[in-house]
């Protein structure tokens, strides 16, 4: 896939003028990371911007207090590192991946300046930097308003795949127990009396491979 | 989100870092690479061997001012760089391989 296609692939970047796609994929480039590599660093230099093409990755921050806290899940084709470039220069987050990945890395100084050039760019950036701040809200209020378990249900409805006419949320090998509680800021113990509690009163079923949302839509607005 | 390198003292931590791992001749082919913020180092990169990754942590260690150090660095027998990170809130402390996974 060439850095254009995966670009247009990109919700609020899709529609660029073919000049703007042109500009950025000259100064692209593709690099690849295989599972449990960090692509960045928190607190390190931003000097790039990473367009997803292929592969999962997770951002993790580190509290004042030493506790990691999950900040996004991220699947291709999904652009991150930006919030580093419009603030403080560095990045407010660890990227690591969670499978092969494939991304194109855009060097900050290139990008700004490119920024400067097309007003249309820097709208698509700031609708996704927007829903960016949509998606911590959501984190926020999820983190403090709403007990393990009906985080739990809102994230499972969140990330569910249709398959064969039912709704599912694949087990995929990153997705232990340990990485499902960080993300949902409790522990493994908490996290699994949760999903229990869920599976017995028949909003879900678990299998091997996959969880079974039995009513999506009621685990979507779960609340206990 | 809180405050990324806004203080004098991650610029200076980060500044620190990459001297004392310049300063030394082993590691001078060693490509590591340094976050910094709110007092701790993240450390990334890789190594050819445990005990590079662990020298690396020692002289990150022993600089003066640092809360911990989270090593991320790949080298055969080091932990994974991507495992979750649970600092005790009364330790500063480096995590290395004998960190055992009930203290993260």
């Amino acid at each position: 896939m060439t850095f254009s296609s995966a670009l247009s692939r990109l919700a609020h970047f899709e529609s660029l003028p073919d000049e703007v796609k042109e500009s950025l994929e000259k100064i692209a480039v593709r690099r690849t990371f295989s599972a449990d590599q960090v692509i960045y660093l928190e607190g390190e230099a931003a000097d790039f911007v990473y367009l997803l093409e292929k592969g999962w990755v997770r951002a993790i921050r580190l509290s004042r207090k030493g506790r990691e806290q999950a900040m996004l899940v991220l699947r291709a084709v999904d652009l991150f590192g930006d919030i580093a470039l419009f603030t403080t220069g560095f990045y407010p987050g660890t990227v690591i991946a969670l499978e092969e990945c494939l991304v194109w890395a855009l060097p900050s100084s290139g990008l700004l300046e490119i920024l400067d050039r097309y007003p249309h760019l820097s709208q698509a950036f700031a609708r996704h930097l927007a829903f960016r701040i949509l998606h911590h809200l959501q984190l926020v209020e999820d983190l403090s308003l709403h007990s393990v378990e009906a985080r739990l249900a809102r994230t499972l409805a969140r990330y569910a795949e249709e398959r064969e006419g039912q709704w599912v949320v694949p087990r995929r090998p990153w997705a232990t127990y340990d990485a499902m509680a960080i993300r949902l800021g409790t522990v493994r113990d908490v996290l699994s009396r949760a999903l229990k509690n869920l599976e017995g009163k028949g909003f879900l079923r678990v299998e091997k491979q996959q969880i079974v949302l039995l009513q999506k839509e009621e685990l979507a607005e779960y609340e206990e | 989100m809180g405050n990324i390198r806004n203080n004098s003292t991650d610029h200076d931590l980060h500044d620190q870092v990459q001297r004392a791992l310049a300063a030394h001749p082993e590691l001078r082919e060693a490509e590591i690479r340094v976050g910094t913020a709110n007092g701790f180092v993240h450390l990334a990169g890789k190594v050819s061997s445990l005990s590079v990754y662990l020298l690396i942590e020692r002289i990150v260690k022993d600089i003066p001012g640092i809360k911990s150090v989270i090593n991320r660095i790949e080298a055969p027998g080091a932990p994974s760089p991507s495992r979750s990170i649970h600092l005790s809130p009364q330790k500063s402390e480096v995590l290395n391989p004998s960190t055992k996974e009930s203290e993260k």
